[in-house]
């Protein structure tokens, strides 16, 4: 062991060793950030032999070509679906937030002072304790009245080999609704890694749509969480689209704290070429009468590998839950795979709560059916892979993105 | 229009046609009867390109071009149709997007421009009130929930829209209430011309009170062993099979 400049213990291993460097080249590292690091030290960088992490190797995200972001200069950038969209948008350029959100009810601003959704210790994980080491800033939009205009974030990166650690943090007062769209872009050849992290404390009655595009670039790499606190008859509507990267890890955390609240999840893994595509799916009735609908999909071609992971967690005295949680994947290559593994983990006797996980290939009577109506064989697969992946997205993105995402999958031209 | 000769046919080395000659020409109504494993579905199965089947003798022509070097969907904008026994179940993809795709790629085909979403649309609400369907029939999942009377009648629908030069109808017919087939009856009908051909594939007599066929033959383990006019399926109805095996054996 070695002192670091910043008082710190330092393992001298890998991954850690390449964040201790890069945690001893912030200027002046708050309290806050002191701790999530030691924490960080604590439990160290997840190897294989880490069960939540048994699927993804961490090697080639975080190693010694990484350097933190020191200025934001960068053009903004222009996106084909954000030009006419009808939104009040905002982008975060390299980690910089620019532009403002001129909509009354509706408070966007910039701190260095990270709020955790403590106490329920579901915010101590490799990727928090990275995250709040390393974000420089965090923006916190708060929602005080229905806010009928779709609000758009868009974080684009530009600077190659760095990382950069977003952090959002969204509060939704009583009786409110919002639709938030998180777009997350970067160059590509970008072998950066993000580390962008969403909180979201759902107040009472609130009803809160939080689209997540993630379309980064081809050699960016990304360790995102989504973490919730449901409030009492909340309403969370999450729909996630995991797209580009070449390695996306995701984790979604949600707490279901108020009687009456209600978490409905919708998730797209679309893996071309030989990207890992990883979500990590938790969600924790802690009290009755709550719900969740969880529809996963993954589509995997190519050499690409996704890896689900979802557990649906009932507490013993959180009677009357109904909790769903499908996961269907389709497999285009030989070489694709996938990993998945839903899990129920109940301790009351008086809920409804349901699981499964399918794999297959395309249909071979369905593709025989559309071509003997005189679609040629690409035609034909396209037509079965976008009716298996829209569902996803059809209905839950605004129909720009809708648009938008048929060609990005390339089932329109 | 279409000329088979000699056609044999396995699946997993279980030889299933075993020489079948049969020419159909424009504006011919053909009926091919049999009992159960016969060998008629197969039979419609070949025609359609259908991959597990090994062609081990014999040649197909349709049109003049050989069947067997054309790819399923070649054989479609070819104007080779075949309404399924089974039809397919496909979530997720509309009914009108599957008519519109079908039809833009026969017409593609043929040299003749794509329909606009307008005379589409004009179209294909003609057609599905002629097969006494439900317009929302269109926007739903191909065959997704469809009843069997509904999807043999979205079949037809399908025929209707692509115009085709030569249509196999594979037990079409089964499955269906009265009604139902007096629909799917007059739909066929419809097609009826003297450019086109007309293959009925079935196990009932019953069909052909409503659709009458110019020629019917007897396909039994994989060979037609009679053919003659309409008045053959009465003869059938009245005796069953067991004689033209008796006869074939003798």
């Amino acid at each position: 062991m070695t002192t670091s400049p910043n008082n710190l213990a330092v393992i001298k291993t890998g991954a850690n060793l390449v964040l201790s460097d890069l945690f001893n080249t912030i200027t002046k590292p708050t309290d806050q950030q002191k701790s999530a690091f030691s924490s960080l030290l604590e439990q160290g960088v997840p190897t294989l032999r880490t069960e939540r992490w048994r699927y993804t190797v961490l090697r080639k995200a975080i190693s010694n070509h990484l350097k933190l972001v020191e200025s934001s200069t960068g053009e903004l950038p222009q996106h084909p679906a954000l030009t006419n969209l009808d939104a009040e948008k905002v982008t975060v350029l390299n980690g910089q937030l620019h532009g403002e959100l001129s909509i009354s009810g509706l408070e966007l601003s910039s701190s260095n002072k990270v709020s955790t959704l403590n106490p329920l210790k579901h915010d101590d994980s490799f990727i928090d304790n990275t995250n709040i080491a390393f974000a420089q800033q965090t923006l916190k939009l708060s929602i005080s009245k229905d806010i009928e205009k779709l609000v758009v974030l868009h974080f684009h990166h530009t600077i190659t080999s760095s990382l950069l650690a977003n952090r959002l943090e969204i509060e939704t007062a009583k009786n409110t609704s919002a639709k938030i769209l998180v777009l997350h872009t970067s160059d590509n050849d970008l072998n950066s890694t993000l580390i962008p992290v969403t909180t979201l404390n759902a107040g009472a009655n609130s009803q809160i749509t939080i689209i997540n595009i993630q379309d980064l670039g081809d050699k960016t790499f990304q360790l995102a969480k989504t973490h919730a606190h449901l409030g009492a008859d909340s309403v969370f509507k999450f729909t996630q689209l995991e797209i580009g990267a070449q390695l996306s890890r995701h984790d979604v955390v949600i707490d279901v704290l108020g009687k009456g609240a209600e978490f409905i999840h919708n998730n797209l893994l679309h893996g071309t070429e030989k990207q890992i595509l990883d979500t990590h799916l938790d969600v924790y009735h802690h009290i009755d009468h709550t719900q969740s609908t969880m529809g996963v999909k993954a589509v995997l071609d190519d050499k690409s590998r996704g890896i689900f992971n979802g557990k649906i967690y009932v507490e013993v005295d959180a009677q009357q839950v109904n909790a769903d949680l499908q996961n269907n994947n389709l497999l285009l290559s030989k070489f694709a795979e996938i990993n998945t593994k839903p899990e129920l983990e109940i301790y009351a006797d008086d809920v409804k709560c349901a699981h499964g996980a399918t794999v297959g290939q395309l249909n071979e009577e369905s593709l025989f059916y559309l071509r003997s109506r005189g679609l040629d064989k690409d035609a034909a697969e396209k037509v079965l892979v976008s009716a298996f992946s829209r569902s996803t997205y059809y209905g839950l993105v605004p129909s720009v993105f809708e648009e938008w995402l048929d060609v990005r999958l390339g089932f329109e031209s | 229009m279409l000329d088979i000769k000699n056609l044999h046919a396995s699946i997993d080395n279980n030889k299933i046609l075993n020489g079948i000659d049969l020419e159909i020409k424009a504006g011919e109504v053909h009926a091919i009867m049999g009992p159960n494993g016969s060998g008629k579905s197969t039979l419609a199965s070949v025609l359609a390109g259908r991959s597990e089947y090994e062609i081990t003798d014999g040649t197909v022509t349709f049109n003049g071009k050989d069947l067997f070097e054309l790819e399923i969907e070649e054989r479609a904008r070819e104007g080779l149709f075949l309404a399924f026994q089974y039809p397919q179940e496909i979530p997720g993809v509309n009914n009108v997007y599957l008519l519109k795709a079908a039809v833009n790629a026969v017409r593609k085909h043929r040299g003749l421009d794509e329909f606009d979403a307008y005379d589409f649309l004009s179209l294909v609400r003609e057609k599905i009130k002629f097969m006494e369907m439900d317009e929302k029939f269109l926007h739903r999942g191909v065959n997704e929930g469809f009843s069997g009377g509904e999807k043999k009648r979205n079949e037809i629908l399908q025929m209707l829209m692509l115009e085709p030069k030569l249509a196999v109808l594979d037990e079409t017919d089964s499955g269906l209430d009265i009604d139902a087939l007096k629909v799917v009856s007059k739909g066929v009908n419809a097609m009826r011309s003297d450019e086109r051909g007309i293959l009925m594939v079935t196990h009932y007599q019953r069909l052909l009170d409503y659709i009458k066929p110019d020629f019917v033959h007897v396909l039994m383990n994989g060979k037609i062993v009679k053919s003659g006019d309409h008045t053959l399926a009465l003869e059938l109805e009245a005796k069953g099979y067991d004689w033209l095996l008796d006869a074939e054996a003798a």
